[in-house]
């Protein structure tokens, strides 16, 4: 076929299409180009460098501002300086020098004719400025002059010295001549060494080799000689350098500290132009180019290997791009090493409103107004536009001490109006501050600080991302902390998480952020930004404030942690922190194995042995007594042995409910430590009423509005519409038979209680009066709350306000005399301690007793049952001793709900409970389903009523905070929440919510219900319920929380009709405040059972193990409730001479002060305000009637309440030897006189942060005082500190291990004058050690184990040696009435006089105290204790005869020596005692029969 | 994708995807105004007497589109004014579109439409009709776009292919149908086919790979904007403890995944699949009518014509349709406005004809399993299955058997001797039999939907289920 033009179709439209096409096809790829180039990162990136950039400019600008009067300074002073003639002599040797050298080298031609006129030239000008010098230096024409005169001068001297350097450049062309001969010599030295090797070993002839040898000698003479030529021209040219040198020393010494601050200044010009963006740079980072250069702009990320991310399948590194826009996360504050550069400031501080001193009158005019403004204020403005605002004005920099800089005005702020006028550039408000305002006055200004994120730091750079902090960004990254997609670079896709539903709006409409749900790890909002901590510290008080992070590293997690262990909601819900006995995942919390409450079940059973009664009690005492548990286990099991084989012969003595109890006391893996919360409930009814008890079951806030259990009835809020009356009406009826049940059954199946009685040597009434001074002073206060002692509320015990009321019965006040003597008799591993409450025998003012002896337990119990209360329980059942025909059905009802199931249907539960269940079924029935046979079924209702109970309570798990006899090996019931925080969120039950929270539970109150598809709008809430709506809506994990805890029964909204009534929710209501329950949220939000990778879980270090453990025992028992555990710490800053020196003093040298080289420096170093820093630890000195810290003017005068004009100071006593401007400030000399904040407690310019513990010693403080006021009006307010609970501080290196241990387990009197006494916690052994070990750690001393030379033989034997009768004559001072025994009991010694100044008994301190300590309390106990009252008795004088020390007559040595010997003895005292008896006298002759005795002792060890 | 947005904020995103929408739905109509006026195409539909003047205003065809334009930039306008209560559907014609979409509804109604659609063809063809649906569509899709859910689902990037394939395929469709009705026409009148008009030879260069060329590159900047606008879907990591709920196949398997619902997962995975493929490659083979080569046509071909469409739109189409759209959470149905509530649930008690039979029927119990000890054991299985299939599931292996071997014959016979005639017994029992595989899906949907009957043959200790 012939080929045709013809075409189908149009040819040219044809390429029309595709050349549109390509055009198509080519904005396609520069689209997408484009895209992938235009990343949203790089904007950030650059206006962040923009504002680096910006800021360090200002602070070189404000440098050079600085600088300017000191170059001045320097450029006079080099020009004076250079001006300055010149000593000729200098000249002359110089020329001789030449001379002789040329001399040396035979150089005929020597002409200084050019040298000596440049130096006459100079001198003359020199001379010249000189003399302008000397006249009159007021005239501004003569110092033109002169600085002419100068110039000349300089100039002049820079041609002499350019004649100088041409010889010296002459002498080193020469000396650099011969060593290049010299080199080249060597090398043919080197290569004639070489030939004749070669010649040597090809056997070259003899005189070959000669020749070659002689060549080397040759060139070896040479070289020497060439060395010799240069070491003369070296030392010539190094002489003549060292005289220009000489010449020119000062000047040069000036010029290096000008150009020190030129570096300076340069080095940050260079930071400027490293953020500034130029031609060059912006072509690097074009789309390819940019792949060729790493330039300034690029990703930053931190690859952390080991962090890895769970991706389900495999474990992966983590990419933290973070940095990538947070580029100043990590940057801290020029000078600082960890103030954030740029601090994130809260709303308030960012919006401020200044007042601008005008100066006194107009300052001259000037053509420019910038420089008047900054000749008037001392201050620059900038018209660029910082990030975020546009173009503004903004202050370049305010000088330091100007009229700008104290308006508080700084760098970087944004002046956004002047007076009443709205500013936008420089020029009006220069205009206006120049011109309009009234001189002499203040002008108000607004202005705008900081930066929004993500140009700001983290605030905590002490904690986090530092390289001297615990959590190195290179190390730990970002998001194992935050959450997040840390590989992302956008917005968006890093799943940021707002922290309410505003911040959501902003970010939704400025960034488009939006709820990625498929990243499973999002962000933490900024609210729960703590909860991972958990993820690597999985004990509390790892987290908890110390000496060197004093600011709460993580106090809202804290405070979670604390409430869920206080509100034990372990009881229900277990937080395993293990997996497998050695695998952490988090925090442990869980009860501990109930050993003892299961013991005391078993204890019932009339079936026990002898000896497994005897196991079973030791278990009940000491649940830890492992081997009784064991015995007992095995004794247990091996009757339930016997009941299976059914053997008639031998029938098991214990009972079926015994045996299975016997389950419990097996040994468990990891048992948990947490005892129950709540009080046992084993012998209620030896203590409480039906009335009380069923008021306070059914509402316990009720009675105690501060109560911890929780409201388990009435909790109706979701059955409040109308259509749910029925509904209501229903749980109602059934709630209050469930109350009725449970009290009756709880006061039923109690056991019996034996009350102890008062002693019978008691002589006087119970006394109300007597009772509320013990109740005060014997440590109640430190744990419970009572209305009558405002000033002190704790929370350890419950408030005791209303007691009365609740033991407004016989028994009551039996129960509560007998709870108050001795606790734990009615609840075994109750944590109130027992107080000692012993008869006390009356004396009177010289110590003799009177005869009276009074019993503070019945002084005590008088005074709280005297405290008249109106509370009385409501809503109690009208009969109590017939159940109604109404609650009977009700009651049957019930019955019937339980019984019916899939296999028993309701007909015939209804029958079972109208006749009983029929006997023949028990084999097949539940424990308590037999309570229901028909041969119990005598009394119905009783039966009944009891099934119900019993259920009721499994239902609700009371046994989780209570011993509930028959309850012991139940387990909670409570969804476990170990890994609550990533819990499968379509796993949560959100039912009905949103429309629940549309009508009845609506946060801000009743809302009637209102239709429509969406969910309540998050924005119209306050910003917190607004973050949980929002999170509701988005199904997730934080609102469910939230709601359950707000409202626990809501998720059954609309759902109770389909439901049974024992199959709805019933986790209870706590009392629990918005702040609160934000903090419970922060904790199990952490539980997220993801441990990273074992190096990064936080292992402390033995000794800060033991702080840990120790913390927790400390928690457990309050015993900061009593004892202050760490002194205030007070972080100030000061200005040079706010103190004064500190008193010098002459101590032991033993005492001296180490003096840490570093620590000194860096008491030194000054901030950029030019203010010193100090550490002090201690406490203000306080009023002795108030009890608060005393405020003193200048003087040291107490300060009048309303006085507003002097300065406020506190006196504080320092605890801790504190470096201030290098100085040493030691403990117990004197107080420092520290500034007073004006507004509150605390420094005028620093941090107080307060003591840990010791409420209860500084409340009682004034107390004490005036009641000992009554006997003894001159007492000492300084005294009473040594009457109240000792502060704990130094207590490891106080005393030893062994004996802190026992003390502890069985605390015996010591200090006769305390007011009260160390109680008796009960406390096991294992707390008692970790209690021991946390002293010693926390004060820095050996643990567990000391090892204590003085108490060797060895060493006393060598003493001896030196100073036989030392012990005999240390033994004389302590007996001398003139000093120990003069206040201290040794052994039977009793001294006489004022009780409260005793001491404690010297013969027992070689068993409790450290040797070191005695030495040291010995030699000053003020520098250890600064109120003690203990003088100094061995007084060190470094000039007198024997160094001091008491009388030789009584102790011959130095006071050294006698010191040394106090302490031995002391520390000796049972070696000393020993001495003094002999015990060979006292034995008696051995039996005759030896193998008696050998059987007597196989006896005594056959069992244990 | 709108998760956790509040409702005026997910509006505001609505907004500004609706104003632009409308602006090119007015233009659209525009241009086909213009196309209309410019190519001659007017026509006047009715007139108006202009008052007083006593002289009509002719109402054209382009003139109402152009209408139809201007009512679109007013939608526009209040969509994009975020006034979506004014350019929403109504709540109650949601609510009864919901209603309307339950699976009886959804399949019965797409086949009753076919059918419809089949027989007033001609109507439905003209451009004027076709175009006001096509509006109807696109008005539908808009007005629905400011209800949350349904944005949800349409907007999903994943699912916006389905949308427009809803909208092609409608299109090509409609062009189809209508010059085959056309040709059909002009066949009845003696006329050639409007493709027998311009039958010339084309040349390789450039008629076909000219085009190619540029189709290529067209597409290929197309599929490059589309992926700037839709970034591809980055969902959540694969858990071995959690699947994706719902979990989908590829939108173009959810046909086969719908199956999965009425037949046990061997039949509908493996069986089916195979009859599909291998029924599409014996079209060639069994087709005897040598008619409509070249051009469209539907009478001259009308059971190749309904069997295939049937085949593809209601069998394939449809169900993709239905798996993507109205699929949600535990496979659950939702009409298009429903929240996809994971907590959804339906009863969903399926009983065996076995048990229909034996146990609700006969009241008697299930036959028994054999135990069979005399069999060898290598033989025991087989014995065993084949009792039950002819015990127990006696009643199902009658049908289906009855199904397969007793319809064709009857089909032969009775119902298309002429076919049978010219295709001879093989090629007539492969057909017949194919079309039966076809027929079993409705049939047994139909079964499940109104018997609740789950299978017919139920050996689950083989796993044989049918």
């Amino acid at each position: 076929m012939p080929a045709t033009e013809q075409t189908w179709r149009n040819h040219k439209v044809l390429h029309i299409l595709f050349g549109a096409s390509a055009l198509l096809m080519m904005l396609a790829t520069l689209w997408m180009v484009a895209k992938d180039h235009n990343r949203e990162w790089k904007q950030w990136q650059l206006t962040d460098r923009k504002k680096e950039a910006q800021v360090v400019q200002a602070r070189r600008d404000l440098l050079e501002a600085q600088f300017a009067e000191r170059m001045e300074t320097y450029s006079g002073e080099i020009r004076q300086l250079s001006s300055k003639p010149i000593p000729l002599k200098l000249i002359g040797d110089f020329q001789g020098l030449v001379e002789s050298e040329d001399l040396r080298l035979e150089i005929a031609d020597n002409n200084f004719a050019s040298l000596q006129s440049a130096a006459e030239s100079f001198l003359d000008a020199s001379k010249a400025a000189q003399d302008i010098a000397a006249a009159d230096k007021g005239d501004p024409e003569k110092a033109a002059n002169l600085r002419l005169a100068q110039e000349a001068a300089t100039k002049a001297r820079s041609t002499l010295f350019y004649q100088f350097a041409t010889y010296i450049d002459e002498a080193k062309r020469r000396e650099k001549l011969l060593v290049g001969r010299r080199k080249f010599m060597k090398a043919d030295h080197t290569a004639a060494v070489s030939e004749l090797g070669l010649l040597v070993n090809g056997g070259a002839s003899k005189d070959k080799q000669a020749e070659v040898q002689g060549k080397i000698k040759g060139f070896a003479d040479q070289v020497a000689g060439l060395t010799e030529e240069i070491s003369f021209a070296h030392s010539y040219r190094t002489s003549l350098e060292e005289i220009v040198d000489q010449l020119d020393s000062e000047l040069t010494e000036v010029a290096k500290e000008r150009d020190a601050l030129k570096t300076e200044l340069t080095r940050l010009e260079d930071q400027v132009y490293k953020n500034t963006s130029n031609v060059l740079e912006w072509v690097t980072r074009w789309p390819v180019l940019n792949a060729l250069y790493d330039g300034n702009v690029r990703i930053d990320q931190i690859w952390l290997p080991d962090m890895t991310i769970d991706f389900n399948f495999s474990q992966v590194a983590r990419f933290d791009r973070c940095k990538t826009c947070h580029r100043a996360i990590s940057q801290p504050a020029a000078g600082t090493a960890t103030d954030p550069a740029y601090p994130t400031l809260s709303e308030e501080a960012r919006n401020l409103t200044l007042k601008l001193q005008t100066p006194d009158s107009a300052p001259e005019e000037g053509s420019d107004l910038g420089e008047a403004l900054e000749d008037a204020y001392g201050m620059v403005l900038n018209g660029d536009s910082l990030v975020g605002y546009g173009d503004a004005v903004l202050v370049h920099y305010a000088l330091p001490e100007s009229l700008a800089a104290r308006a508080g005005l700084q760098s970087g702020d944004v002046i956004v109006q002047v007076g009443d006028v709205p500013v936008y550039n420089p020029a009006s408000v220069e205009s206006f501050l120049l011109k309009q305002v009234k001189w002499g006055q203040s002008v108000e200004m607004k202005i705008r600080r900081g930066l929004d994120h993500p140009y700001t730091t983290h605030p905590r750079l002490d904690l986090y991302l530092s390289d001297s902090s615990p959590h190195p960004e290179k190390v730990f990254g970002c998001t194992i902390c935050h959450d997040g997609q840390g590989s992302g670079t956008e917005f968006p896709w890093t799943s940021h998480t707002p922290n309410n539903s505003k911040q959501q709006v902003q970010w939704a409409r400025e960034h488009g952020w939006f709820d990625n749900h498929h990243w499973i790890f999002p962000m933490k909002p900024a609210r729960f930004a703590q909860s991972n901590c958990t993820k690597c510290h999985y004990d509390k008080p790892g987290l908890e404030p110390t000496e060197r992070f004093p600011e709460p590293p993580a106090a809202d997690l804290v405070e979670g942690w604390t409430l869920v262990e206080k509100y034990g909601c372990f009881g229900c819900h277990e937080i395993g922190g293990y997996d497998g006995p050695d695998t952490r995942i988090g925090p442990d919390l869980r009860l501990e194995p109930n050993y003892s409450e299961a013991a005391h079940q078993i204890l019932r059973d009339g079936g026990l042995s002898a000896d497994e009664h005897r196991w079973a009690e030791s278990l009940v005492e000491t649940p830890g007594d492992a081997a009784a548990r064991r015995d007992l286990l095995i004794a247990i099991k091996h009757d339930s042995q016997l009941a299976k084989r059914g053997n008639p012969e031998e029938l098991p003595k214990l009972s079926a409910a015994t045996h299975k109890l016997g389950q419990s006391l097996k040994d468990v893996e990891v048992p948990g430590t947490y005892r129950k919360v709540g009080p046992s409930l084993r012998y209620l009814s030896s203590k409480v009423d039906f009335d009380w008890l069923y008021s306070w079951i059914r509402k316990p806030a009720d009675f105690r509005p501060t109560t911890r259990m929780p409201q388990f009835f009435g909790l109706h809020e979701h059955l409040k519409d109308p259509e749910d009356a029925s509904e209501l009406a229903e749980s109602q009826r059934y709630e209050s038979v469930e109350i009725r049940a449970l009290t009756e059954f709880l006061l039923e199946n109690s056991g019996k209680f034996t009350y102890l009685t008062p002693p019978e040597n008691v002589t006087e009434a119970p006394s109300a009066d007597r009772g509320k001074w013990q109740f005060e002073t014997r440590g109640c206060l430190a744990c419970h709350s009572h209305e009558g002692f405002p000033g002190i509320a704790a929370n350890q015990g419950p408030d005791l306000s209303r007691i009365s009321a609740k033991f407004d019965s016989e028994k009551g006040a039996l129960w509560l005399y007998s709870w108050l003597k001795q606790p734990h008799l009615y609840h075994t591993r109750t944590k109130m301690p027992d107080l000692y409450l012993e008869p006390i025998a009356e004396k009177d003012a010289t110590g003799q007793p009177t005869g009276k002896v009074t019993d503070p337990a019945a002084d005590i119990a008088v005074f709280l049952l005297g405290q008249p209360v109106e509370w009385e329980p409501t809503d109690v059942p009208a009969d109590k001793k017939q159940w109604s025909t109404d609650e009977q059905e009700a009651l049957a009802d019930l019955a019937v709900e339980w019984l019916s199931s899939d296999s028993v249907p309701k007909v015939r539960a209804e029958q079972f409970v109208k006749q009983g269940i029929p006997n023949h079924l028990e084999p097949k029935l539940k424990s308590d389903e037999r309570l229901l046979l028909e041969k119990n079924f005598g009394d119905r209702v009783g039966a009944l009523k009891k099934f119900v109970a019993r259920r009721t309570i499994g239902k609700y798990g009371c046994f989780g905070c209570h011993d509930i006899p028959g309850f012991e090996g139940e387990k909670p019931i409570g969804t476990s929440l170990a890994d609550w925080g990533r819990k499968e969120t379509s796993k949560l039950a959100f039912e009905n919510i949103h429309k629940f929270l549309e009508g009845p539970g609506h946060p801000d109150g009743d809302h009637a219900a209102h239709g429509g598809h969406g969910h309540l709008d998050p924005g119209d809430f306050d910003d917190d319920t607004s973050y949980y709506i929002q999170s509701l809506n988005s199904h997730s994990r934080d609102g469910f929380i939230w709601q359950k805890l707000r409202m626990p029964r809501s998720y059954d909204y609309k759902t109770t009709r389909n439901k049974g009534f024992n199959e709805r929710l019933r986790m209870p209501k706590f009392p629990f405040s918005a702040e609160e329950r934000e903090a419970v949220i922060t904790f199990v939000l952490g539980l997220v059972s993801e441990p990273p990778a074992e190096k990064f879980v936080y292992q402390p270090a033995p000794a800060q193990q033991a702080i840990v453990d120790g913390r927790t025992v400390l928690e457990r028992f309050n015993c900061a409730g009593c004892h202050t555990l760490d002194m205030e710490q007070w972080k100030i800053a000061f200005e040079e001479g706010t103190f004064e020196s500190p008193s010098s003093v002459v101590d032991f040298p033993f005492l001296a002060p180490h003096l840490d080289a570093k620590k000194v420096a860096e008491s030194l170093v000054k901030d950029d305000r030019g203010h010193y820093h100090a550490d002090l630890h201690g406490l203000p000195v306080m009023n002795e009637q108030t009890g608060l810290a005393e405020r003193f003017d200048e003087d040291g005068l107490p300060l009048e309440p309303d006085d507003d004009e002097s300065d406020p100071y506190y006196r504080f006593t320092l605890w801790k030897d504190t470096l201030i401007e290098g100085e040493e400030w030691l403990v117990g000399l004197q107080d420092l006189m520290v500034p007073a904040s004006r507004d509150g407690y605390g420094p005028n310019d620093g941090q107080a942060y307060p003591a840990w513990g010791g409420d209860l010693a500084r409340y009682l403080y004034p107390h004490v005082i005036e009641h000992a006021k009554l006997t003894n009006p001159q007492v000492k307010g300084s005294e009473a500190w040594g009457w109240l609970p000792p502060p704990l501080m130094n207590e490891g290196e106080k005393v030893q291990s062994d004996w802190l241990h026992g003390f502890l387990m069985d605390p015996t009197e010591l200090r006769p004058a305390v007011v009260m006494r160390m109680p008796n916690f009960r406390m096991s052994s294992d707390e008692a050690a970790k209690l021991v070990n946390y002293f010693a750690a926390a004060s820095g001393a050996e643990f567990p184990y000391e090892y204590k030379p003085q108490q060797r033989a060895s060493y006393l034997a060598q003493a001896e040696a030196a100073h036989p009768e030392r012990m005999n004559q240390a033994m004389n001072i302590v007996v001398d009435g003139n000093y120990c025994v003069k206040c201290h009991a040794v052994a039977d010694f009793q001294p006489q006089g004022d009780v409260s100044t005793f001491g404690p008994n010297l013969a027992n301190v070689y068993r409790r105290l450290r040797p070191e300590y005695v030495r040291n309390w010995v030699a000053n106990p003020k520098r250890i204790l600064p109120y003690t009252g203990m003088p100094v008795n061995v007084i060190y004088k470094p000039d007198a005869p024997h160094l001091g020390g008491v009388a030789q007559a009584l102790f011959a040595g130095t006071s050294i020596d006698q010191l040394r010997g106090l302490v031995d003895l002391l520390m000796n005292f049972d070696v000393y005692t020993e001495r003094q008896i002999s015990i060979t006298p006292l034995v008696k002759s051995a039996p005759a029969d030896e193998s008696q005795a050998t059987n007597v002792g196989g006896a005594d060890a056959s069992r244990r | 994708m709108t998760h956790g947005l509040t409702d005026s904020q997910f509006l505001e995103i609505v907004a500004s995807f609706l104003g632009p929408y409308y602006i090119a739905l007015a233009m659209m109509n525009g241009l086909a105004a213009l196309y209309l006026w410019r190519t001659g195409q007017l026509c006047t539909w009715f007139s108006l007497p202009i008052p007083l003047t006593g002289k009509r205003f002719e109402v054209t065809n382009a003139f109402v589109w152009l209408l139809v334009g201007s009512a679109f930039v007013l939608l526009a306008a209040f969509a994009g004014g975020g006034m979506t209560s004014w350019t929403s559907l109504p709540e109650s014609w949601r609510e009864a579109i919901n209603k309307g979409t339950g699976p009886v509804v959804y399949s019965a109604g797409t086949s009753i439409a076919l059918v419809i659609l089949y027989f007033t063809r001609s109507f439905f063809v003209k451009p004027a009709v076709a175009w006001t649906i096509w509006n109807l569509m696109w008005l539908f899709l808009g007005l629905s776009m400011t209800d949350r859910d349904f944005y949800e689902i349409v907007a999903k990037p994943d699912n916006v292919p389905i949308v427009m394939l809803v909208f092609l395929l409608a299109f090509f469709t409609w062009l189809a149908t209508y010059r085959a009705v056309e040709n059909d026409k002009r066949i009845e009148n003696g006329e050639p086919p409007l493709e027998k008009l311009d039958d010339e030879k084309v040349l390789v260069w450039p008629d076909l790979v000219y085009t190619e060329l540029i189709c290529m590159i067209a597409l290929t900047a197309l599929l490059i904007f589309w992926a700037i606008a839709l970034r591809a879907p980055l969902e959540e990591a694969a858990s071995s403890v959690k699947t994706p709920n719902p979990s989908k196949a590829p939108w173009y398997f959810l046909g086969l995944q719908e199956m999965l619902v009425y037949y046990d997962p061997w039949m509908a995975g493996v069986v089916l699949p195979s009859m599909i493929v291998g029924g599409l490659m014996a079209i060639p083979y069994l087709d005897f009518n040598k008619k409509g080569n070249g051009y469209y046509t539907i009478k001259e071909r009308t059971f190749s014509y309904s069997i295939f469409q049937f085949g593809f739109l209601e069998m394939w189409v449809t169900l993709i349709v239905l798996g993507t759209l109205l699929r949600g959470p535990n496979w659950e149905f939702f009409g298009p406005y429903d929240h996809w509530d994971a907590h959804k649930v339906s009863a969903l008690n399926n009983v065996n004809l076995s048990e229909y039979v034996w146990a609700r029927g006969l009241n008697i119990a299930l036959p028994g399993t054999p135990e069979l000890l005399w069999m060898p054991d290598l033989l025991r299985p087989f014995g065993q299955f084949l009792s039950i299939l002819f015990g127990r599931e006696l009643p199902g292996t009658l049908l289906v058997l009855g199904y397969f071997i007793a319809l064709p014959p009857i089909l032969a016979v009775f119902v298309m001797p002429g076919f049978y005639k010219r295709m001879g017994f093989i090629r007539f029992m492969v057909l017949a039999n194919l079309l039966l595989f076809m027929a079993s899906l409705p049939i047994k949907m139909v079964l499940r939907w109104v018997f609740n009957l789950k299978y017919l043959i139920a050996i689950p200790e083989y796993f044989f289920n049918f």
